[in-house]
């Protein structure tokens, strides 16, 4: 089922919630809604579902307006944040519950619940009550009711949220199996870029109300569509230099102690650009070839890497690297003179005045 | 939602507030002469029953909470176990019925009673020594001993949501004791100090069946009203009492929207109960704690057991009397007690269900109409119920129906006081009901009706069935409506009671209360183990 | 949508209680269709239920109930003028003399003479408009416990003024008026005698000589009983109860408390109800007073012999016209002036 959001409003008094919201989802792929805390990403999602009612905008399913309907009549499913488990009903009951609601018959409720305890991997564990299940298991029964009739959207809030690393690859393995098996369209509302992209086909990125870019996961990932998405995506560094024309799509960046060559689709001209870069990209050193050098300011042991932090006369620069053996010497360097490397061909080109 | 269907969601409410409220009042109202109130504003025995009224109130208020404060110190401070068997027992004086701890106080301080059997043997005199009974000091007493559990709760709540750290960060920074106090507690206590002084002195001011068992002479308003509820000054007389019990009201009402918030600071940390003991304050504590508790428990255990002690009847003997008693024209203990209970019954049935509905229909509406609801359904927990009953006297007694004689009367009026209190419990617990489960029913295919059926009222029933219980120990209990309804066919427990008080036969009239008591008791406490929103009278 | 079975079964549980006990309550309300009601205080219960069962064996099929919803003959008399617009009753038994004037004035009474009236003398019908038939009367009169009064060494009471006496002080009683219609016999006595502002002074006086108020004839009773009291107003019939066997009177003088019968305006069955005067003033009927009750018929025929040990009052006190219409003020100002005073 294709979702279509149209320019969605909603204010909480005086409080701007959304402020124009747009994007669609083709039929059968998932959306991830990425964004900040307080960004309106979940007020969406409640209006899609019916929770909410928008101030100005539409909802259309394959086309049709759904605006105006109760949630009962969207046919959606939704699993939120806490698994909102009715404490009073079996596991069973839980995902009967939507069937019950919309009047099936006994038979089928029971066919239809013993089809999606298998899905979800719960069999057996159908008489026990939220209360007395892991919180994993509680999570399975909320995707399981989520889908138990057979709806055309499922809608996630936040779901890997308040769980553990090992219960969250868990799960979201789980989410996954259900959407192949099902196809269903699917918007996935998160503020973990990680989790975005692992389960987003596409990803929209939201701040303040508003969709700022929306692309293909990989494109997302590599080139993000402006620099506010590129930065809530990592692309932290940031540095402003002139891009010489060298002819067709190359360029050349000048540093203050070196230059970089790139392809660029760019236009026909010297132009004055800002550069975006990953701290993953860059690495410093005592000697020896770099763009940069600055005043190493701080580091820090990060589990997976080391991040290194330089004063440069163009900011502070942020490097990641992953050579342990490098830490313990680099700690004693503080305040030092470094060099950063850095490898451009992954950065983020963007003129200077917009786009 | 369209402005009609709003309507029609808040019926069970707009139902309860006519039925109940706007008919009887209107009715009162309508039977007052603008000469007759007149009179009784100037009439100067108005004014000392008003006075009278007032300046016990206060005094109950006064002495209630002092008395409360050390008790509640040592609540907040100390834990050990059995401390909430402790903190229940305490209760068994608020929820027991008033006329229960009358008695006892009769038993203790009557002429011939145990306190003053025991001083004249200790001093020789023929001569009873205190003589407070039937005199506001007796009603003084009595108030003070229903309502100190009351007061201690709320003021227990107060000095746990005094910060620790500020405390610590007093002692340090100012030394002592009592500056600690100034600086830190009285700040913290004052909101829960002012709104246990309110409730006090509300519910002592509407007092009706202590004056009546134990006030001599000495009477109040609320019981004026009842002695010439068949004459038409009357009208006069609860019309004022209506006003000035609907101010204190209002008060009330206006100091819990705005200074009173349940805090959700951290408590401060417990000390175990083995250090009371570790200080002569601590032991001064420990003293007044365990007198405190004495003189609180025994005007309730007198009258529980004192058939069972009795020196000259055999307690099946006693029982076996009052079963053979005639209450009235052929009215014997069995009819008695068959009528309390069926209107018990029919009273907490349906209060509950109009009291899910009201909270529902609130619920539903949210927003502006459920604090709208809210605040209208308290303003009736500490209005007059004199004014009340001879409002339902005149409108459904003599007026728009003749039911004067029928148990309806009764159970009209009971229901009128139990709804507020049920919906209380029953809203608090509904709250509690996380948004969530409302969204994941609907986001899931619920109907309003359905998602009422198979989340919500499961998840509040506890609170339902406890308010059930309630509902029903506050009917048995019921001495108000029951005096002002009662005639030769139609007798409840209470009333037979305060006959047989009336005819001296105070052994008798024990041996009922006795048996009453237990039965309230049994029925509160099973209720509380449902929900511990009864108190939550704020 | 189902409904599971357990609550069900609490649903059936909780009707079929509901409705058990509302039958229950009901059932034991008077039935009050196709019937003659006669509304009376609660104290001639007695005397009333009797009436009504002899006059249902002469009249067989009609249905007749007496009604006093426990109340005493002034509640009872204003429960008739609040029904003024639509009357329950059919009949008022049991009005005092001294409310007459109130409910005349309310317009809630039909006059009817019966022809029984003729068996009537002309000294015992009290109203002269012809609206109030009498019924009966008693004497009130002031008792003493004999040995009590003989063990302290004191002589008997004889008038209203010796109960002032300081001898007797904490031995006195009488009745609180506002619920006893012996209590307001006496009120009306003192009024009678010593007019309304002399009354009420020597009844503030007396307060100080009163020990309690009982609420009506049985706690009365139980007062003298018990040795409370020893002196105080009742009825001439009362001397020598089993109860209480010492209790006595000099008899000087006493108050004559005159009630009566009559018919209701606009009464919906008012043929029978008429034939009900009619016969509660026939011989038949007033030889049930005295066994009865505590008070005697008004027709000379009827036997008094179970009565004859009673004392009679040589000073008979009755009620002064001019006071009517201001019961309710007294009781008012009794509840104010000298209850709680």
């Amino acid at each position: 089922m294709r979702l279509e959001v149209q320019d969605l409003r909603k204010k909480f008094g005086g409080f701007e919630a959304l402020r124009g919201v747009s994007f669609s989802i083709p039929s059968g792929k998932t959306l991830a809604l990425l964004g900040p805390s307080g960004c309106g990403k979940t007020t969406t999602l409640r209006i899609i579902a019916g929770l909410l009612k928008p101030d100005s905008g539409r909802i259309l399913f394959d086309g049709k307006d759904v605006t105006e309907l109760s949630p009962r009549e969207r046919n959606v499913g939704m699993v939120f944040q806490s698994p909102a488990l009715f404490p009073n009903l079996t596991v069973r009951e839980n995902i009967a519950f939507p069937l019950e609601a919309k009047g099936r018959s006994r038979e089928e409720v029971r066919r239809r619940v013993e089809e999606v305890l298998e899905l979800v991997e719960l069999a057996g564990l159908e008489e026990r009550r939220p209360h007395e299940l892991s919180r994993g298991q509680q999570q399975r029964v909320a995707i399981g009711r989520a889908i138990a009739s057979e709806v055309k959207l499922l809608l996630l809030d936040e779901p890997l949220t308040a769980l553990d690393a090992a219960l969250r690859a868990e799960i979201s393995s789980v989410i996954r199996v259900v959407q192949r098996k099902l196809g269903l369209t699917t918007v996935y509302v998160t503020h973990d870029q990680l989790e975005a992209f692992a389960m987003g086909d596409f990803i929209a990125t939201m701040f303040e109300g508003t969709i700022d870019s929306y692309a293909d996961a990989q494109t997302m990932y590599a080139k993000p569509p402006t620099e506010k998405t590129a930065r809530f995506l990592g692309f932290v560094n940031r540095l402003e230099t002139m891009a010489e024309h060298l002819g067709q799509e190359n360029f050349r960046l000048v540093f203050p102690r070196g230059e970089f060559r790139i392809r660029w689709h760019g236009p026909e001209a010297d132009a004055k650009v800002t550069v975006l870069f990953r701290p993953e990209d860059a690495s410093i050193s005592l000697e020896g070839e770099g763009l940069l050098e600055g005043e190493l300011s701080s580091s820090m042991f990060s589990g997976r890497n080391v991040v290194t932090r330089v004063k440069t006369s163009q900011g502070m620069i942020e490097c990641a690297g992953n050579d342990f053996s490098q830490y313990r010497a680099i700690s004693g360097m503080i305040g030092r003179k470094v060099i950063v490397k850095i490898d451009l061909d992954k950065a983020l080109l963007i003129r200077a005045s917009g786009h | 939602m369209s402005l009609f269907r709003k309507l029609l969601i808040l019926t069970p409410f707009f139902l309860f507030l006519a039925f109940f409220y706007a008919i009887p009042l209107s009715f009162l109202v309508g039977n007052v002469s603008p000469t007759d109130f007149s009179s009784v504003l100037s009439d100067e025995y108005i004014h000392r029953l008003f006075y009278g009224t007032l300046g016990q109130a206060l005094l109950s208020t006064v002495l209630t909470l002092l008395l409360a404060l050390p008790l509640a110190f040592f609540f907040a401070k100390y834990s050990f176990k059995g401390k909430r068997t402790l903190e229940y027992l305490l209760l068994t004086t608020f929820f027991v019925p008033a006329f229960t701890v009358a008695e006892g106080l009769i038993v203790l301080l009557g002429e011939t009673g145990i306190i003053n059997s025991l001083l004249s043997q200790v001093l020789g005199t023929g001569e009873p020594v205190v003589k407070i009974l039937y005199s506001i000091w007796a009603v003084v007493l009595a108030h003070v001993i229903y309502y100190v559990p009351l007061a201690t709760l709320i003021l227990e709540q107060g000095f746990s949501s005094v910060e620790q750290n500020l405390v610590d960060a007093a002692r340090v920074f100012s030394g002592s004791a009592l500056r600690v106090f100034k600086t830190v507690y009285l700040n913290f206590l004052t909101p829960y100090a002012v709104a246990a002084s309110l409730l006090v002195f509300a519910f002592s001011f509407i007092t009706y069946s202590t004056p009546m068992l134990v006030g001599g002479r000495f009477t109040t308003l609320e019981v004026e009203i009842y002695a010439t509820r068949f004459r038409p000054a009357s009208s006069s007389i609860a019309l004022l009492q209506l006003l000035l019990t609907l101010s204190i009201s209002i008060i009330i009402i206006l100091f819990r929207e705005k200074s009173y918030a349940p805090s959700s600071a951290s408590n401060p940390v417990e000390e175990p109960v083995s250090k009371l003991f570790s200080s002569p304050g601590g032991i001064l504590l420990a003293a007044y704690v365990a007198l405190l508790y004495v003189f609180e428990l025994a005007p309730v255990v007198i009258p529980v057991v004192s058939p069972f002690l009795d020196a000259e009847h055999s307690f099946t003997g006693l029982f076996k009397e009052l079963y053979d008693f005639k209450f009235g024209f052929g009215l014997g203990f069995a009819e008695i007690l068959l009528q309390s209970l069926a209107i018990a019954l029919i009273v907490s049935v349906v209060s509950t269900m109009l009291s899910v509905a009201i909270v529902w229909s609130s619920k539903v509406s949210g927003g502006v109409v459920e604090k709208t609801v809210s605040i209208l359904m308290a303003l009736p927990l500490t209005m007059s119920r004199s004014s009340l009953a001879l409002g339902i006297l005149l409108s459904y007694g003599f007026g728009v129906t003749r039911l004067y004689g029928s148990w309806i009367l009764m159970a009209i009026g009971q229901s009128a006081v139990v709804i507020p209190l049920a919906a209380r419990i029953i809203e608090a617990s509904w709250t509690r009901i996380v948004k969530e489960y409302r969204e994941a029913a609907d986001a899931h295919g619920a109907t309003a009706f359905f998602r009422l059926i198979r989340v919500e009222i499961p998840l509040v029933l506890p609170a339902v069935v406890a308010s059930l219980l309630m509902a029903f120990s506050s009917s048995l209990s019921d001495f108000t409506f029951s005096t002002f309804f009662s005639t030769l066919n139609l007798m409840t427990l209470p009333v037979a009671v305060n006959l047989l008080i009336d005819y001296r036969r105070l052994s008798l009239a024990l041996a009922l209360t006795s048996l009453l008591t237990m039965l309230v008791i049994i029925v509160e406490t099973a209720g509380s183990q449902f929900s511990r929103e009864r108190l939550r009278l704020i | 949508m189902r409904i599971g079975l357990r609550m069900m079964v609490a649903i059936v549980v909780a009707a079929s209680a509901i409705v058990s006990s509302i039958l229950y309550l009901q059932f034991t309300q008077p039935r009050l269709e196709d019937t003659l009601i006669i509304y009376g205080p609660r104290g001639i219960s007695s005397l009333a239920t009797a009436l009504v069962k002899e006059f249902k064996n002469r009249h067989p099929g009609v249905n007749v109930t007496f009604i006093s919803y426990g109340m005493g003959s002034i509640e009872i008399a204003n429960k008739l003028i609040l029904e003024k617009n639509s009357p329950v009753a059919d009949v008022i038994m049991g009005v005092p003399e001294f409310y007459a004037k109130t409910l005349i004035d309310a317009g809630v009474l039909e006059p009817y003479r019966p022809q029984n009236i003729s068996l009537i003398p002309a000294e015992e019908i009290w109203d002269p408009t012809g609206t109030i038939m009498p019924m009966d009367k008693g004497y009130v009169i002031i008792t003493y416990n004999s040995s009590i009064i003989a063990r302290l060494g004191l002589p008997p009471p004889e008038r209203l003024e010796d109960l002032l006496k300081p001898e007797y002080r904490g031995l006195v009683f009488y009745q609180d008026p506002t619920s006893s219609g012996t209590g307001l016999s006496f009120l009306v006595w003192v009024l009678s005698v010593k007019g309304v502002e002399e009354g009420f002074s020597f009844l503030k006086q007396l307060e100080q000589s009163v020990k309690t108020h009982p609420s009506g004839w049985t706690t009365s009773i139980i007062a003298l009983k018990n040795g409370e009291v020893a002196v105080g107003p009742m009825f001439n019939t009362d001397v020598g109860y089993e109860e209480t066997p010492n209790l006595t009177s000099m008899a000087v003088e006493g108050f004559v408390y005159r009630e009566g019968i009559a018919l209701v305006k606009n009464a919906k069955h008012p043929e029978i109800a008429k034939k009900f005067i009619e016969f509660v003033l026939s011989t038949e009927a007033q030889n049930l007073v005295a066994p009865e009750g505590y008070m005697y018929p008004v027709n000379p025929k009827a036997s008094v012999e179970l009565f004859s040990y009673a004392p009679i009052p040589l000073e008979k006190i009755t009620f002064k016209r001019e006071l009517a219409g201001s019961v309710e003020q007294w009781l008012d100002r009794w509840r104010r002036e000298v209850k709680t005073g």
